[in-house]
C-alpha cells in the first residue's frame, strides 16, 4: 500500500514540476513586449479598446455591451494578471460602459477616466456605485490632459473642453488621440459630425495613423472633412455582426473607400490587434 | 418470474406517461385503459392460461394510471390570471428562483399568487433570489423562437405557464425567500467570485458550469462548440457529470481504504447538490448517483439496478413531466443504469485486452485509467442516442474527445472547489486543466467532419436502440449469472 502510494505521489510530483516549467516560460514569453499594442477587441456591437505600454501599462477604453470583453480581455492578457492601470468611459452609453461592471468585479482597476456626462441608466448607476464602493479613484477627462503611459507614449485628451452633467452623450463625448513617436490612434468614440467640426475648428494637429470610426460607422460621424483632416493610413471599425442598427452605413465605407484607406473590421476580423514600435505599424 | 409483474407494472406506467407527453387524447383515454384492464382481469378468472392474461391486464391498467398521473399534473383550475394573458398588467410578486444570467437578458422566475411568470429582464440593475418586485408589462403564453422546440410545454414542468418581456420593474424589499436557499445561493455566488477573480473567462465560466452548474454566460460560440463536440452535457446538465464524477472520486482515492474511498464520494455528491442550491433537477441527479456508489461499494449490481428503476418511477411518479422534458434527468438516470449494468463489463474486456500488451504494468493508475476509459465509453454508448435527439446533432468526434476530456473532469473539478478554499496556485491549475479541455474541444469543432446535422431527429429510432440496448444488456447479464451459478 504503502509503495502505491508513494508511486503516485512521483507521478503527482512530475505533473506539477511541468506545470510549473510550462508556466515560468509562458511568463517569460508574455512578459517581453516589444512597443505599443492597441486592440480593438471584438465585444460585438460595441466598443472596447485595450492599450498596453512597453513598461506593462494598460488601459482599458470602453468594455463593449457586455460580459463578452472578459473573455476577449483574457486573449490578450496574461491568465495570472489580473488589474488593470486605468479604464476610460468615453461616455455613458450601454454599449460602451455595460461590460465595465464585470471588468470591475474581475479586475482591480486603479483609476477611472469619466466624460462628466450623467445619465439615469441602471447600468451607468450601477457602475457608479461600484466605483464609489471599491473606492477607485475617479478622473475627469478635459481637454489638455495627457495620460503619460511612460516610454514616450502618450494619451492626448482633445474632447470635452467642459465636464457637464447634461450634455447628450455623444456631444460630452471623450476623444483621445495616442501618439508613440511617429505614430498615432485617433480614437473617437461616438462623436458625430457636429463634434467633428468643432474640433476640426479647435485643433490643426489631428493627421493620425489610425481612425477608430466613430459611432460603428453611423452615418452620422466621419465627414468628409474630418476624415480629411485626420488623413488616416487605416480606418477600424468596431461594429456587431447583422446589429440591428444596420452599421457600418454603406456610404461611409463607400467614403473609406474613395479615400482609399483600408478597413479593418471587428465583425469580419474579430480582434484587431494593432503593435507600433514608435515608427512603423503592424496590423494582424 | 417473481419481478415480472413488478417489471410490467413500471413499463406500463412510464409507457403511459410517454404517451401522454406527446399525444392529449383527454382524461377519457386513461380512464379506458383502466376500464380495459379490469374487463380482462375479470375475463381471466375463466380462461385457461391465467397467468399470462393477469399480465397484460396489469401493463394496461398501469398504462392507464401512467396517463392519469400526468392528467392530475397537468390539470390547472381555471384563474384569473389566465384572462389576462395579452393584456398590460401591473403584478407583484417574489422572485423564487436564483437569477439565470444569459449572454444578453437575464431570466427572472416570479411568483404571482401560485402562478409563476418568467421574466426576461436587462442585466442590469441586478434582483436576487426572494426579493419582492412589483413588474408591469405585457402577459404572454410562453412562445418558442423556432418550431422545433417547444418552449410552453419545456416551462410547464417547471409550473411556468406565463412569460413577461422586459417589463417594468420596481424594487420593494429583499430576503423574501427561504433562509436556507438564500445562503446557498449567496455561497454560490462567492464562489463563482471567486473563481472570477483568479481564472480569466471563459476558463472561469467553464469550471463554474463543471463545478456548482453555473448556467452563467458560457460565451454562445463555445457552447456550439461544445455542443459540436458532443461534451455539452458536462456543462449545462449538471445531472450527468455528478455520477460520473462520484464514480471517478472513488476510483481516485481506490488506493486509499475502501470506506474511505465511499465516505469521499457520498461527501462529494453533497456537497454537488448543496452547492447548486439543491433544486429538484439536482437531487434527482444526486440520488442516482448515490445508488452508483452503493452499487460499487456492495458490488450487488442487481439489486441496486432494480433499485434504480424503482427511484426513477418514483421520480417520474412525482413530477411525470420530467420523463420527456427534464434532460437533466433523462442523462443522469441513462448514465447512471449504464454505470451499473454496462461498465463493468467493460472494464473486464478493457483488462483482459490490457492484460495481453501490458502484463505486468497493473500500477495503480493503470487500473484507474482503465475505469475511466471504461467509464466514459459506457456512458458515451447510452447518452448519445438521446444527445442525438435532443440537439439534433450527431458528433462524430463525440467519443475521443470524450474519452480525451472527461478523465480531466473530477481533477478540475476538485482544483476549482480548491480555487475557492486556497486561491492563486489551484486556481492557476484549474485554468491549465481547462486550457487543455478548451483547446480539444476547439481542436475537434475545427474539423468540418467532426459533427452532422439532423434537424427534427424523429424519436421512434431513438426508441428503437434503447430497445436494443435493453435486450444486449439482458444477454450480457444472463451470460454473468450462469457463471456464477
Amino acid at each position: 500500500m504503502k509503495e502505491k502510494i508513494s508511486k503516485q505521489f512521483r507521478y503527482y510530483f512530475l505533473g506539477l514540476l511541468l506545470l510549473t516549467a510550462i508556466f515560468v516560460w509562458y511568463a517569460v514569453f508574455k512578459e517581453e513586449r516589444r512597443g505599443l499594442e492597441v486592440d480593438f477587441l471584438d465585444v460585438g456591437q460595441g466598443d472596447a479598446i485595450f492599450i498596453q505600454a512597453p513598461n506593462g501599462n494598460q488601459i482599458l477604453l470602453d468594455s463593449g455591451p457586455n460580459k463578452k470583453v472578459l473573455t476577449e480581455l483574457s486573449k490578450v492578457m496574461p491568465f495570472y494578471d489580473r488589474s488593470l492601470d486605468m479604464i476610460i468611459e468615453s461616455h455613458p452609453d450601454n454599449d460602451h460602459i455595460a461590460g465595465f461592471v464585470d471588468v470591475l468585479k474581475k479586475y482591480n482597476v486603479s483609476a477611472v477616466v469619466e466624460s462628466g456626462v450623467e445619465t439615469n441608466t441602471p447600468v451607468y448607476q450601477g457602475l457608479k456605485n461600484i466605483i464609489k464602493e471599491k473606492n477607485i479613484q475617479k478622473i475627469l477627462a478635459k481637454r489638455g490632459m495627457r495620460i503619460n503611459l511612460g516610454d514616450g507614449i502618450y494619451l492626448d485628451i482633445l474632447l470635452p473642453i467642459v465636464n457637464n452633467p447634461n450634455f447628450s452623450p455623444h456631444d460630452g463625448m471623450v476623444v483621445l488621440k495616442l501618439n508613440y513617436g511617429q505614430n498615432s490612434f485617433m480614437l473617437t468614440g461616438d462623436m458625430e459630425n457636429k463634434m467633428e467640426k468643432y474640433l476640426i475648428s479647435i485643433d490643426d494637429n489631428l493627421t493620425s495613423d489610425v481612425l477608430k470610426i466613430g459611432h460603428h460607422g453611423s452615418k452620422t460621424s466621419t465627414s468628409e472633412t474630418f476624415l480629411g483632416y485626420v488623413n488616416p493610413e487605416y480606418a477600424v471599425i468596431s461594429v456587431g455582426q447583422d446589429n440591428k442598427y444596420g452599421h457600418p452605413n454603406q456610404e461611409i465605407l463607400d467614403r473609406l473607400n474613395q479615400f482609399g484607406i483600408p478597413i479593418f473590421r471587428t465583425d469580419e476580423k474579430g480582434t484587431i490587434k494593432i503593435a507600433s514600435d514608435g515608427e512603423s505599424l503592424h496590423i494582424d | 418470474m417473481n419481478h415480472c409483474w413488478a417489471a410490467l407494472l413500471l413499463a406500463g406506467f412510464i409507457g403511459g406517461v410517454l404517451l401522454r407527453s406527446f399525444v392529449n387524447f383527454g382524461p377519457a383515454l386513461a380512464g379506458f385503459f383502466v376500464f380495459l384492464g379490469i374487463v380482462i382481469l375479470l375475463l381471466s378468472l375463466m380462461a385457461e392460461n391465467r397467468k399470462l392474461i393477469i399480465l397484460i391486464a396489469i401493463f394496461i391498467i398501469s398504462f392507464g394510471l401512467g396517463i392519469a398521473r400526468y392528467e392530475v399534473k397537468d390539470y390547472r383550475k381555471g384563474d384569473s390570471l389566465e384572462q389576462k394573458t395579452g393584456q398590460k398588467v401591473v403584478l407583484k410578486g417574489i422572485i423564487v428562483d436564483e437569477p439565470d444570467e444569459r449572454e444578453n437578458y437575464t431570466r427572472l422566475v416570479l411568483e404571482h399568487e401560485d402562478n409563476k411568470i418568467l421574466l426576461y429582464v436587462y442585466h442590469y440593475p441586478e434582483f436576487h433570489y426572494g426579493d419582492e418586485i412589483t413588474v408591469s408589462g405585457l402577459l404572454k403564453k410562453p412562445e418558442s423562437l423556432n418550431s422545433s422546440f417547444d418552449l410552453g410545454a419545456y416551462l410547464a414542468k417547471d409550473d411556468i405557464y406565463f412569460e413577461m418581456l422586459y417589463p417594468e420593474i420596481s424594487f420593494i424589499s429583499s430576503g423574501n425567500g427561504s433562509w436556507i436557499k438564500n445562503q446557498l445561493f449567496v455561497l454560490k455566488e462567492n464562489f463563482l467570485d471567486a473563481l472570477g477573480r483568479v481564472i480569466p473567462e471563459p476558463n472561469s465560466a467553464f469550471v463554474g458550469g463543471l463545478t456548482v452548474g453555473a448556467r452563467k454566460s458560457i460565451p454562445k460560440d463555445l457552447q456550439d462548440d461544445f455542443r459540436k463536440t458532443g461534451v455539452i452535457h458536462i456543462v449545462v446538465l449538471s445531472g450527468y457529470n455528478i455520477t460520473i464524477v462520484s464514480d471517478t472520486i472513488m476510483r481516485f482515492f481506490g488506493f486509499l481504504p475502501r470506506t474511505f474511498g465511499i465516505s469521499l464520494g457520498v461527501l462529494g455528491i453533497i456537497l454537488f447538490a448543496i452547492m447548486t442550491g439543491a433544486s429538484a433537477t439536482v437531487v434527482r441527479a444526486s440520488l442516482m448517483a448515490l445508488l452508483v456508489i452503493l452499487a460499487r461499494a456492495t458490488g450487488r449490481f442487481y439489486e441496486i439496478g432494480w433499485a434504480l428503476f424503482v427511484t426513477g418511477f418514483l421520480m417520474v411518479f412525482q413530477n411525470p413531466k420530467i420523463l420527456r422534458l427534464d434532460s437533466s434527468f433523462q442523462l443522469s438516470f441513462l448514465a447512471t443504469l449504464s454505470l451499473v449494468y454496462l461498465a463493468p463489463y467493460f472494464e473486464k474486456k478493457i483488462s483482459a485486452l490490457g492484460a495481453r500488451f501490458a502484463a505486468r504494468r497493473g500500477s495503480a493508475l493503470g487500473g484507474n485509467l482503465r475505469g475511466i476509459i471504461s467509464t466514459t465509453l459506457a456512458t458515451q454508448i447510452f447518452v448519445l442516442p438521446l444527445l442525438l435527439y435532443k440537439t439534433g446533432i450527431f458528433s462524430l468526434a463525440g467519443l475521443p474527445a470524450n474519452l480525451l476530456i472527461l478523465p480531466f473532469i473530477p481533477i478540475t473539478m476538485f482544483f476549482g472547489f480548491m480555487t475557492y478554499l486556497l486561491s492563486i496556485p489551484f486556481g492557476w491549475i484549474s485554468y491549465a486543466l481547462t486550457q487543455y479541455e478548451l483547446w480539444v474541444v476547439k481542436l475537434f469543432a475545427g474539423f468540418s467532419f467532426s459533427s452532422v446535422t439532423i434537424s427534427n431527429f424523429p424519436l421512434w429510432p431513438i426508441l428503437v436502440i434503447y430497445a436494443i440496448y435493453v435486450i444486449l444488456i439482458y444477454k450480457l447479464n444472463e451470460g454473468k449469472n450462469k457463471q456464477t451459478i
